[in-house]
């Protein structure tokens, strides 16, 4: 067919010098049949460069090594970097000849390019969730489960998104003119920018970003591109592909979108994509996927506190593989949940004590049997999951668990009907009555320390904090979890708790299983029980499943704890009560009655799990005597006058982070001074032991000021200092640990972080940087109690695994620095 | 802020010179839009936005109170219109004249909610979110699905289609004595 050649010169259409098209009047066909394999191959290769190099990284082409200019794709008037990623796959394309195009209709393929999301990089501790759009987590695995892929094993690749970009020779029309390629040309520049700009609103390309901003924490997730040829049929073998939902509850996990077709003299180009609309994934602990699930469940019953749980779940870098849990995370239990996948989390399944079934067991306690155990700090501040139940009801929900996992295909595991339909196969109480029990469990809102905490130990507790509470059932009583809705609950149960049990290492080794033999309530060190609550909470994945290995690992850790651990807390238990026996209230007793007292016993259970870190991690620099000294400057309750008043001189602290810290809180000092019984704070002539306990002296004090403040926005004082204050506990003892081997830096970067909120000690600030590099959002005034919790959580790692602090101090110090 | 996001896509799209995009995009909202990586077209967009926060400041159509609860807020309005232009030269009797056609014109209906309250802070701040989502995929699909009338590319220019900002205003003015004439050679 001859083409027209009566293009006025004026509709030359030239290209833009670098690699673009010159395309001037169709006159020769040669010309113009190069011209047009020269688009059509273009369009292929621009069109695959804009999707992958929105999707993953891509190496440019540098020609000028020297300037590192790099090689610029102009075609279609939109400037790109060009890279040779692919380069092989594109091939086929890039040597497109639309002569043969038109001729054989099989001769160019679609070309497809797929985006993947890579999961090879999660560890069987890792649970990978996906958010709807209500901010509901649906576990990935059990959702393919349901959808007929095998639940063992992890499937290393989810499809995000598929594009087609074909040039279909079926729609030539062949009755008119065939299009002109200036035409061509200027469509496919919209084309191209629209491209372009899509490319950018989908799903895939905001959760890569989140991806990338995950810089403390790198995420164990990839997105990639794979190129694939249209002609053969795709396969999503060993993979999960995009027609497996994984949001169970929307009809639509996909969405289509088509470009308008652009003619061509050799067909007509069209691009499609087919993609998810979710694609927010998250790795979480499988524990913090456990608590989160069951707060699903009860998701109609308490709905603000899912949201708010869902809410606290974002705050986290929930993508950072689990760096704050304890290395005993049971991957036994991993295996064992994947074989259950109708409970999806894993760690569900692995909280399953496969033994005694109790019979009427609820939900509910099935709930707290589990969520005790995936108390994963920031993620179970909302999570209503309660303490553990007493034993028997550990057990039995356990048992009141299984059914859920047998009658996977029927049941909904995310959703809470499903739990209340769950009675059927098992004798669950029904669910109307597990039901208010569930919502009284969530109003507790505990975190997941409290909730281990006041399992069953602290009757004066429960007491107290469900006064406002409805008792709906007796069996609801011993478990003590019911903290108020108040965040002041949550932390006052935990401070209490702390206060309050001596438990031994043993009592944590297991979630869930060997709880149930392990309730003592004695006052033993408090801190060690947060921290080994805590770490309990975070690192034993499912580890009821193996109760064997937790409790090797568990009572190896908080057998160091205890190592130290009496000592201090006997001598500081001691002081308070001979200094302010009054305010030592919560240690070991009843129930405190003041927020102060609770924030004192938070800080003195502080005090004790960083020296107890300190003294584990750290061969010299603790003395304990200065424990019982800064003791009983806490127990003078804020007076502050049983510290002396900071004195600019260099204390005698003998590591680095002492004289950094020195300088640092002369220089805070006179804003300390605003409040009252500040001094206490900056006394730090005694070694670094004594100082973080100096700065819980500021804690009473500030507490005193206004109680509610911790529960009260980050611009409270009280709250502020207090939580500084008790990361000061934790930051002195792990950074002293970590300046040993980095320098004293950190503290004056700290201290310049916590600076805009109030001169806060470095050893605060040092640590909060600590803090939130372990991952954990500080700032906001919820969070003070996650990162409270999370401070001892990460000092409890910290504890275990010395090398943390390390990395982070310098990390912290980069941080601080800059913000110096 | 929006107008700028709305702008920038126009832009984006319709200037049919060769054009660099903004890498990374820039973002409100966590709404990724392509803006030209052009330091002129910012000048001249800022300066154009500012223009119309003086228009709606001064505009005359301040709703008064209305029944329902939420209504005392105070709304402004006013429009944005962007257009794009083609020389033709005509060719009369003795001279030839150029002209500019005007191809295709956008405009923008502008207007500023001033919440009352947290809780209306809030939801005006979604349903501004939402909204400019789909405005920049409408914006796309308007782009796409008509491409026929964009005349063709005569020159090799970086920008074939000369193109304006005004702010109309409400009074009914006409299009002479409120134009301002921006034209980028």
């Amino acid at each position: 067919m001859s083409l027209p050649a009566t293009v006025p010169a004026g509709q030359d259409l030239r290209g833009p010098a670098t690699s673009g098209p010159v395309i001037g009047p169709p006159a020769k066909d040669p010309s113009h049949a190069s011209k047009l394999n020269q688009v059509v191959q273009n369009f292929f290769s621009k069109a695959a460069q804009v999707i992958i190099q929105s999707r993953m990284p891509v190496s440019p082409i540098i020609t000028d090594p020297t300037t590192i200019q790099k090689k610029t794709n102009k075609w279609f008037n939109l400037e790109i970097d060009e890279t040779d990623t692919f380069r092989d796959e594109l091939r086929l394309w890039k040597a497109a000849d639309a002569a043969l195009v038109t001729s054989s209709f099989a001769s160019l393929p679609p070309l497809l390019i797929e985006t993947v999301l890579d999961t090879r990089g999660l560890t069987a501790n890792h649970t990978l969730v996906v958010l709807d759009d209500e901010g509901k987590l649906w576990n990935v695995d059990a959702a393919a489960a349901a959808g007929g892929i095998r639940a063992d094993i992890r499937r290393p690749e989810i499809v995000l998104e598929r594009w087609r970009i074909e040039l279909d020779p079926r729609s030539i029309n062949k009755l008119g003119l065939p299009p002109e390629l200036p035409v061509v040309y200027k469509k496919s520049i919209v084309l191209f920018r629209s491209l372009y700009a899509y490319v950018r609103l989908l799903p895939a390309w905001r959760f890569r970003k989140k991806l990338s901003k995950a810089k403390l924490n790198p995420s164990s997730l990839k997105i990639s591109c794979r190129v694939l040829n249209g002609a053969y049929p795709v396969s999503s073998r060993g993979r999960i592909g995009l027609s497996m939902p994984l949001v169970l509850n929307t009809k639509d996990n996909t969405q289509n979108h088509t470009f308008n077709k652009i003619d061509t003299p050799a067909g007509a180009f069209t691009v499609h994509v087919t993609y998810r609309t979710n694609c927010e994934f998250r790795v979480d602990d499988s524990e913090s996927i456990l608590s989160s699930h069951f707060l699903n469940l009860d998701e109609h019953s308490t709905r603000r506190y899912v949201s708010a749980t869902t809410a606290a779940r974002r705050s986290r870098t929930s993508k950072s593989s689990p760096a704050n849990s304890l290395p005993f995370a049971s991957s036994p239990a991993r295996g064992v949940s994947q074989a259950d996948p109708g409970l999806s989390y894993g760690s569900l399944s692995s909280f399953h004590h496969q033994s005694t079934a109790v019979p009427g067991a609820s939900p509910i306690s099935a709930l707290r049997g589990t969520a005790t155990g995936t108390s994963h700090e920031r993620e179970s501040v909302t999570s209503s999951l309660s303490s553990s139940p007493p034993r028997n009801i550990t057990a039995g929900t356990r048992s009141s668990l299984k059914p859920i996992d047998t009658s996977r295909p029927t049941v909904q595991p995310f959703k809470s009907p499903a739990l209340s339909a769950s009675p059927s196969s098992d004798s669950m109480v029904p669910g109307g009555g597990s039901y208010p029990r569930l919502s009284y469990h969530r109003v507790a809102s505990s975190s997941s320390i409290s909730s281990y905490q006041q399992r069953a130990q602290r009757p004066s507790f429960s007491s107290t904090y469900s006064a406002g509470q409805p008792r709906q059932s007796t069996s609801i009583s011993p478990i003590n979890a019911f903290t108020p809705s108040s965040a002041l609950a949550v932390s006052s149960s935990s401070v209490s708790s702390t206060g309050s049990r001596p438990e031994s290492g043993r009592r944590y080794s297991s979630s869930f299983g060997s709880r149930s033999q392990r309730q003592h309530g004695s006052t033993s060190s408090s801190s060690a029980t947060v921290a080994v609550q805590q770490a309990i909470a975070t690192g034993s994945a499912g580890g009821s499943g193996t109760p064997s290995d937790d409790d090797n690992e568990l009572g190896e850790f908080v057998r160091m704890l205890d190592s130290r651990r009496p000592l201090k807390l006997f001598t500081a238990r001691r002081e308070i009560d001979a200094l302010a026996p009054e305010e030592v209230v919560g240690f070991g007793t009843s129930a405190p009655r003041t927020s102060l007292a609770r924030f004192q016993q938070l800080r003195d259970s502080h005090a004790l799990l960083s020296d107890s870190m300190s003294a584990s991690v750290v061969v010299q620099q603790r003395s304990p005597v200065l424990v019982s000294g800064s003791y009983s400057s806490t127990g003078s309750g804020g007076s502050g006058k049983a510290i002396s008043p900071h004195t600019p001189h260099t204390p005698a602290i003998p590591s680095r982070l002492s004289e950094g810290l020195t300088a640092e809180y002369y220089r805070d000092q006179p804003v300390f001074e605003d409040d009252d019984d500040d001094d206490g704070l900056l006394d730090h002539v005694e070694d670094d032991g004594g100082l973080s306990r100096r700065r819980a002296v500021k804690k009473p004090g500030l507490a005193k000021h206004d109680e509610e403040d911790e529960l009260a926005l980050d611009k409270g004082d009280s709250s502020v200092s207090l939580a500084q204050a008790s990361q000061a506990h934790m930051a002195t003892a792990v950074t002293s640990n970590s300046n040993s081997c980095s320098s004293g830096g950190i503290l004056p970067g700290s201290l310049a972080k916590r600076a805009a909120l109030r001169n806060s000690p470095s050893a605060g600030s040092v640590h909060s940087n600590e803090v939130s590099s372990h991952g954990g959002h500080f700032g906001d005034d919820d969070e003070l109690l996650f990162a409270m919790s999370d401070m001892v959580i990460a000092t409890t790692n910290t504890a275990t695994t010395p090398t943390i602090p390390t990395p982070d101090p310098k990390e912290a110090q980069h941080d601080t620095r800059s913000q110096q | 802020m929006y107008y700028l996001a709305i702008l920038s896509s126009i832009f984006f799209h319709r200037l049919f010179g060769s054009i660099r995009p903004l890498s990374p995009p820039r973002e409100v909202l966590e709404i990724a839009y392509p803006s030209v990586d052009d330091p002129a077209l910012d000048a001249l967009v800022d300066e154009k936005l500012t223009h119309l926060m003086a228009a709606l400041d001064t505009s005359s159509h301040s709703f008064a109170n209305q029944p329902h609860s939420e209504s005392t807020q105070h709304q402004r309005r006013a429009q944005l219109v962007v257009s794009f232009f083609e020389k033709k030269t005509r060719k009369a009797w003795f001279s030839k004249s150029e002209e500019e056609v005007c191809w295709e014109e956008w405009t923008i209906n502008v207007s500023s909610i001033t919440p009352r309250n947290e809780t209306e802070k809030i939801r005006v701040a979604k349903s501004a979110e939402s909204q400019l989502q789909m405005i920049i995929m409408k914006i796309i699909d308007i782009v796409n699905d008509n491409k026929d009338h964009i005349p063709p590319i005569a020159t090799t220019e970086a920008n074939p289609f000369p193109y304006q900002i005004s702010i109309p205003s409400e009074t009914g003015d006409t299009w002479g004595s409120v134009f301002k004439k921006i034209l980028v050679e």
